[in-house]
């Protein structure tokens, strides 16, 4: 019965898992983790470092070691933020990919102790860059995995970073760095600026050694063609490129009623240099051309016959980079990058016309910049298009150049079509809505000011009225009326027309009269720019009242159920060298964690800790909570003080249906401890006789300072409900932890009295 | 003073009624066991003192004060409360007497004199005080740094042992008849404070309380110079009949002047 069981539940199951990890180009999701959490992301980084600690010999000398374990601490704790903020994937098809091509990499027996050391993960960062560690991680970006052309290119990459591993780079260029900074071992002599040369020169060595080791040590002996190595220099020498190189359509905007004018557009894009000018010996890294002649010259030894491109299926590849690109895209929205997911994505509309995700990236990409051109801070999204090389740069003068008007209006256009073509897109609707309230409020443009016809069907009424109607039966006010009307199609007003194919849609008519009358309520409210002295001194009065109100007597929210998103602990010891003290922080945040349950349960509050430091093997999908939850925030910081829907709150919902609630706590706790600053004090109580104990209590006691950071958020419309910022001049003792934790908890969970 | 009164309390309570009021962990009541004390800068307490005595002798002899204090929340950064203070203290007779005693011819004669030297008075007081606690912008009531302001009655015995007096005197005179000193009063005066100090909880419920105190009686500054250091008699309204108040007024004014204040106390509720 039990084997039945377990068969059945294997028929069941492993179906389930292949097809929650099959990706459907067409209903894109934010890719994700699978199955069993590894024990990388498990064990707690002060025993990852005890136990690399002690395998640093005792026979090394004493300045070594030391730095050994500097490393090794920095290391460990560095990486496994790294690893538990969500950013890096595991058992997900892009990391099995490059697994299996690593598998394939390093087969045969000779590697088989070194394939059980490596673990290879994909991290979601979307620049093109891999790494390795000393712990034996390989991290390859999927910005890498975007660019790459085949598996072959891949293949070197991993190579490359195994030699970084088998030969110790990281840990050895730390203690050489250590010993040039410091002066030992014959560094002596170098004055700062040599210094600073000698490590670069020091990493560059280390490069070149991983690229020809990586070739002759594993590419060489795997199957893969020799040919392609070329080629991986390429993706790195035009690595700040987008996914490809394709004339952007300077209609893609225009709709039948609207275009933009031709002035927006560049007539010749700029060149592509690939970095002719890199300067080596500023950087750590080796010259493309260096690298690539060096490679050359060693493959031309080697026989390439029989090798091919792709050893694993292409479609495998092919798959891999599509998501790849699909998720680079993505996380270009969250750290605002618009322009280029604009262009990526058009990139990839070619291939994908009616791609979903591809075209509501894009009215993510409209609705930011829109927000940013209103609302200042628009260099933050957009680069200076003169910095742009390539048919991309199409796209960075267009919104460099166009007007705000405009735009705004482009964006609704563009955003509502597009909520028309998907009606159930909560994300969608509540965009074009935002920028309808950016028309009206902002551009002042009510709904009167659209036509509803477009310009040739009212040259075409004008005419044909007027051949009708003798002008002489005309009295004056229609004459001046008519005159008027033809005066307006004449004049440069093209974005009025805009909206002509979308005023027959009832809703879109009925929400532009919706904001048109809220305007007219609030108008006296809103533009504080255009208020007059009086005015404006009487509102920003009411706001200090407002503020002051909320630090005096608190927030009331009623939020009865609540998350709390990973805490964050760091101990600091200012006077230190390293100044975080990583172990006493990993303890630290402990013992937050059952301050902070208790602190919930003691108020009422029913809370759910999602915390990335306890997890257990079978916890992926609270990782996966976090990993999304890390993205939502990642973008509402990135966006500052700027209120605007994020793109990542449409993959909020099932957070939301899954803790049942909307409301998600993130929380922060740092303490510094700083050298003596109370001199002051010292001195005065001194002087005063009787107040000598109090000076030498304040010459012994250590000073710290505690700063408290606490946010709460709606994720489903993005508002901010709660926002501590503190710091205090006081350790981190335990009251003083259960008295700020009560009452943010307190804060959250009662309502103002009446 | 009614209406100031009046509007102080109601600024108080609508605080109250409107704040979200956490207290440290739901806790806001709290009962503490405060002592003031500094060395006797001025005036003794102990009874050995000698007026005489040089100031690093001083420094030696301790003003004490005991305090026991009910504090409750009302904000996130005020408290207020009632206390009361009980403290006992002496001091030294300045006073020139007026005497009548029979002299060695049988003879009833007048004279006047002084016992200086002989500190035999003695004060036994009792404050009760209303004090509202603010704490500064970092803290959260009723932990960390804060400033108080507190409004209290005195309520004080000054009694003098007129027959150890006059057993001295007659070392002097033989038979004294008549002394011109009663040998006890009952006052009452009022006073103000302000306290800076800051509070720490341990243990989640215990509350160490540390800081220094200023305490002034108004009434005394009509009285005299206090910070002249000559005699109180035939100064100011300073009389045969009052005396005793007064001096013991000024006493309790130096006692409760300035004072550190260390105290420990629990948190109820």
């Amino acid at each position: 019965m039990k084997r039945l069981l377990i068969i059945l539940l294997g028929i069941v199951i492993f179906p389930l898992i292949s097809i929650g990890q099959k990706f459907d180009v067409n209903n894109y999701k934010p890719i994700k983790s699978y199955g069993e959490l590894p024990i990388d992301f498990r064990k707690k980084s002060e025993q990852k470092y005890l136990e690399d600690k002690a395998e640093i010999s005792t026979d090394e000398k004493r300045f070594t070691r030391k730095s050994k374990e500097k490393f090794l601490l920095r290391s460990n704790f560095m990486l496994d933020d790294m690893l538990l903020s969500g950013e890096v994937l595991f058992n997900d098809p892009l990391t099995n990919y490059v697994n299996k091509v690593v598998d394939e990499l390093l087969k045969g027996e000779e590697n088989e102790a070194l394939r059980d050391e490596i673990r290879v993960y994909v991290t979601k960062s979307p620049y093109v860059n891999a790494f390795s560690t000393d712990q034996g991680i390989i991290v390859i970006n999927i910005g890498l995995i975007a660019q790459l052309e085949n598996e072959a290119q891949l293949a070197y990459v991993i190579s490359h970073e195994l030699i970084h591993y088998i030969k110790k780079h990281s840990i050895n260029l730390f203690v050489e760095t250590e010993k040039i900074s410091k002066g030992k071992d014959g560094y002596k002599s170098l004055s700062n600026s040599n210094l600073f040369l000698e490590r670069n020169l020091r990493s560059r060595e280390i490069e070149m050694e991983a690229d020809e080791l990586g070739l002759t040590m594993f590419y060489s002996k795997s199957n893969y063609c020799l040919e392609e190595l070329d080629g991986v220099f390429d993706v790195l020498q035009y690595s700040y490129l987008p996914f490809d190189e394709i004339v952007f359509d300077t209609n893609f905007f225009n709709t039948k009623y609207f275009k933009l004018s031709k002035e927006y557009f560049l007539d010749e894009v700029a060149a592509i240099k690939g970095g002719d000018d890199y300067d080596e010996s500023k950087s750590t890294h080796p010259s493309i051309e260096k690298r690539r002649v060096k490679i050359e010259l060693l493959k031309d030894e080697m026989d390439n016959s029989g090798r091919k491109k792709f050893i694993l299926p292409k479609k495998d590849f092919e798959n891999a980079r599509l998501q790849a690109r699909f998720e680079v895209i993505r996380q270009l929205l969250i750290s605002r990058n618009y322009p280029e997911v604009i262009y990526n994505s058009y990139v990839l509309l070619k291939k994908y016309p009616n791609n979903k995700f591809l075209k509501t990236a894009i009215a993510s990409s409209l609705y930011g910049i829109t927000k940013y051109k209103l609302y200042g801070g628009f260099s933050k999204v957009c680069k200076s298009y003169k910095k742009i090389e390539g048919e991309s740069q199409q796209v960075f003068h267009l919104f460099r150049k166009i007007d705000k008007k405009e735009l705004n209006i482009i964006a609704l256009e563009y955003c509502w079509s597009l909520h028309q073509e998907y009606p159930n897109n909560k994300y969608l609707y509540a965009i074009s809505d935002s920028l309808f309230k950016e028309v009206v409020y902002k551009n002042k443009l009510i709904s009167k000011n659209f036509y509803k016809k477009s310009k040739n069907d009212i040259k075409v009424e004008l005419k044909n009225s007027d051949e009708k109607t003798d002008s002489i039966n005309l009295s004056k006010y229609e004459r001046i009326k008519r005159k008027k009307k033809k005066n307006e199609i004449q004049d440069d007003n093209a974005y009025q027309f805009a909206f002509v194919g979308l005023m027959h849609d009832k809703e879109f008519k009925k929400r532009f009269i919706y904001w048109d009358e809220e305007y007219l309520k609030v108008k006296k409210e809103i533009d504080v720019d255009d208020m007059n002295y009086h005015a404006k001194k009487e509102y920003y009065r009411k706001k200090r009242k407002k503020e002051r109100r909320i630090q005096e007597l608190g927030y009331a929210l009623g939020i009865d159920t609540m998350v709390l998103v990973d805490p964050i602990y760091y101990r600091i010891d200012e006077r230190k060298k390293t100044q975080v003290r990583y172990i006493d922080s990993e303890r630290k945040q402990a013992e937050l964690n059952q301050i902070i349950t208790e602190n919930a349960k003691l108020t009422g509050v029913n809370m759910s800790l999602v915390d990335s430091k306890n997890l257990n093997s079978d916890d992926t999908d609270v990782f996966n909570d976090i990993a999304s939850l890390n993205d939502w925030i990642s973008e509402c910081v990135n966006h500052e003080d700027l209120e605007l829907v994020m793109s990542e709150s449409q993959y909020m919902q099932p957070l939301i249906e899954k803790y049942n609630t909307k409301y998600f706590d993130w929380c922060a706790l740092i303490n510094v401890r700083q050298g003596k600053k109370q001199w002051q004090k010292i001195v005065m109580h001194s002087i005063l006789i009787y107040t000598i104990p109090i000076a030498i209590y304040y010459l012994v006691k250590p000073e710290h300072y505690t700063q408290y950071f606490n946010v709460l958020f709606n994720v489903e419309s993005g508002k901010l409900e709660l926002y501590i910022a503190e710091e205090v001049v006081q350790n981190d003792d335990k009251a003083f932890l259960n008295s700020r934790i009560y009452d943010t908890f307190f804060q959250i969970k009662t309502k103002r009295k009446k | 003073m009614k209406k100031t009164v009046l509007v102080i309390i109601i600024v108080i309570f609508s605080a109250s009624l409107f704040a979200q009021v956490s207290g440290y962990m739901g806790k806001r009541l709290s009962i503490e066991y405060n002592n003031m004390f500094l060395s006797a800068l001025r005036n003794p307490t102990n009874g050995n003192y000698n007026h005489t005595d040089r100031a690093f002798n001083r420094i030696l002899k301790f003003n004490t004060r005991n305090n026991i204090s009910l504090d409750y929340v009302i904000s996130r950064r005020r408290s207020i409360g009632i206390g009361a203070d009980f403290f006992k203290t002496r001091f030294t007779l300045y006073k020139s007497f007026d005497l009548t005693y029979i002299d060695m011819f049988g003879q009833e004669k007048e004279t006047s004199t002084s016992i200086s030297t002989i500190p035999v008075c003695n004060i036994s007081s009792t404050c009760f005080n209303l004090h509202y606690t603010f704490f500064n912008k970092e803290a959260l009531a009723p932990l960390g740094r804060y400033g108080q302001i507190e409004f209290g009655l005195i309520r004080y015995v000054s009694t003098y042992d007129k027959d150890k007096v006059i057993e001295k005197l007659e070392k002097h005179y033989n038979e004294i008849t008549e002394i011109s000193i009663e040998d006890n009063n009952i006052s009452l005066t009022t006073y103000m404070g302000f306290t800076l100090g800051r509070k720490r909880v341990y243990f989640n419920r215990l509350i160490v309380n540390s800081g220094i105190q200023i305490c002034v009686i108004p009434e005394v500054f009509s009285l005299r110079n206090i910070f002249s250091n000559n005699n109180i008699i035939n100064i100011g309204n300073i009389n045969e009949s009052n005396y005793l108040e007064n001096i013991g007024k000024e006493r309790i004014f130096n006692h409760m002047l300035i004072n550190l204040k260390v105290g420990v106390g629990l948190l109820a509720i």
